[in-house]
């Protein structure tokens, strides 16, 4: 595959959903979506977190994208169609810089949760982190659906005590979020709302 | 030319895997809350397809979503492969997509089903995806939608249990063959779809993900791989799986599978052979080769 090609809507969105796919059905497991590294030379942020919002994303879909970043909001409002939200109302939420988010624990308490009738309608996170490197990174311990027994996985680049603030969004199942972490090399890892974590 | 062939459809008119972009973006949000929320019937839109409701749009809906270059595709009918059904949705999906198909289920990445799970034990590189007549339940003991919903959200079974446990009480046994209700990570009430009671066990931390689709009532959900699957059951009642005794397959001699029972209609004897016929003529050309 040449590296000068340009995103494919129709292709390239199959793999990465079926990477995605892979990701949510066995928590933990890093798979990658390296070949969008080179096809989104426009991209404002890492193309890996462009490319799962270009996958799932259109006219039928709410966004926020936190901290504020009008340059990505405006890229994927003009790729997409889907529509800028509030936080607390938004299906996804995309979170380009950890760094700069003041509070992670607000953004995780007022994003919708779903409702007992419709668990669905929740935030899904489309989080980029910088690393699942095992040298650098936390390692987390998980289990739940999807996992054997359990597994392990280093995330750098996530604040400290993340866990515990989903554990409190997640303590009423079927409510609860789903994380999708994109790192630099736009590897993917996802954490559903019925995985449970500690820290290893 | 024939008058016929000009009024065939015309695949290049379409999209890859025949869905437009935006029906394949809302099926796979949907799919991807539903493997979040393990046996929870995520409502969908349910696109037309050229062919009818209830006749497996849900599964296929479900694996042109899915579908791409790099797949191979098993498409099984009540354990066949080339029943009309089976043929039909094949045709569709390979002339829609280019997808190699097959019959050998270890060699398929998707296996779209309509009532079995393959007899040979499903890899993590594998989804299986099954056609849903009816995705809930409940439907059995309450009709309308909105009430279904709120028994669900409140994990108010108990009128399932009620019907079990009728079922027993007038007939002496459960007498649930196919589609026998079970719950998912010990929350979610769902239908396995018409699966007979044998597949139901294969579920219950399976090492393949299975989606489940629901064309004519809009809905799909999954059971994740490793995910706990539990058939409703007493303590003094135990969920049991068909027993066929000794019998074995006429054709290939497994024993220990599923199988369908044939009668003959002059002499009344019984024969049986395997349900999964491509299981079966595998171990037909192995015999051969041996």
């Amino acid at each position: 595959m040449k590296g000068d090609q340009a995103f494919d809507l129709v292709h390239d969105s199959q793999l990465i959903y079926r990477e995605m796919l892979e990701a949510v059905s066995r928590p933990g497991t890093i798979s990658n979506i390296k070949t969008v590294l080179t096809k989104l030379p426009d991209s404002p942020v890492n193309p890996g977190l462009i490319g799962m919002a270009l996958t799932i994303l259109d006219g039928e879909t709410s966004f926020a994208v936190v901290p504020e970043f009008s340059k990505l909001s405006s890229y994927i409002q003009q790729k997409t169609g889907s529509r800028v939200e509030t936080l607390d109302q938004a299906d996804y939420i995309l979170m380009h810089d950890l760094s700069l988010v003041p509070s992670f624990s607000e953004v995780i308490e007022t994003i919708k949760k779903g409702t007992l009738i419709d668990p669905h309608d929740s935030a899904t996170l489309l989080i980029q982190v910088k690393s699942f490197s095992a040298t650098n990174g936390a390692p987390y311990i998980l289990s739940g659906p999807g996992i054997a027994s359990e597994s392990q996985v280093p995330i750098e680049g996530l604040p400290e005590n993340w866990e515990k603030t989903r554990q409190r969004a997640n303590k009423e199942f079927p409510l609860g979020i789903d994380f999708f972490f994109v790192s630099q090399a736009a590897e993917i890892l996802s954490i559903p709302r019925t995985t449970r974590i500690r820290k290893a | 030319m024939s008058p016929e062939s000009s009024k065939r459809f015309r695949v290049s008119a379409y999209n890859f895997g025949f869905l437009d972009e935006g029906s394949k973006r809302e099926i796979r949000r949907s799919t991807l809350k539903a493997v979040a929320i393990p046996g929870y019937q995520v409502p969908f839109a349910s696109r037309e397809l050229p062919i009818g409701k209830g006749w497996g749009t849900g599964g296929m809906q479900l694996s042109l979503s899915l579908a791409g270059s790099r797949d191979t595709i098993k498409v099984i009918d009540q354990g066949h492969d080339d029943s009309v059904n089976a043929v039909s949705i094949r045709h569709l999906i390979q002339s829609c997509t280019q997808v190699e198909m097959t019959r050998d289920s270890q060699a398929a990445s998707l296996i779209q089903s309509r009532h079995r799970i393959p007899e040979i034990p499903l890899r993590k590189d594998q989804i299986l995806i099954l056609q849903v007549p009816q995705p809930d339940p409940l439907k059995k003991v309450e009709s309308h939608e909105k009430k279904v919903k709120q028994l669900h959200a409140d994990k108010d079974y108990k009128g399932m249990w009620l019907h079990l446990y009728e079922d027993i009480s007038q007939w002496g046994d459960i007498s649930i063959s196919a589609d026998y209700p079970s719950t998912a990570h010990e929350r979610y009430l769902f239908a396995p779809s018409p699966l007979p009671r044998w597949d139901v066990p294969k579920l219950n931390h399976s090492e393949a993900l299975c989606l489940l689709g629901a064309g004519r009532e809009k809905k799909i959900y999954a059971i994740p791989p490793h995910t706990q699957v539990t058939p409703l059951a007493f303590d003094d009642v135990p969920f049991t799986t068909e027993n066929f005794g000794k019998a074995s397959c006429k054709n290939c001699g497994a024993d220990n599978v599923y199988l369908d029972e044939f009668i003959d209609d002059e002499t009344g004897q019984k024969t049986y052979s395997c349900s999964d016929t491509g299981y079966c003529h595998q171990r037909m050309a192995e015999r051969r080769i041996q």
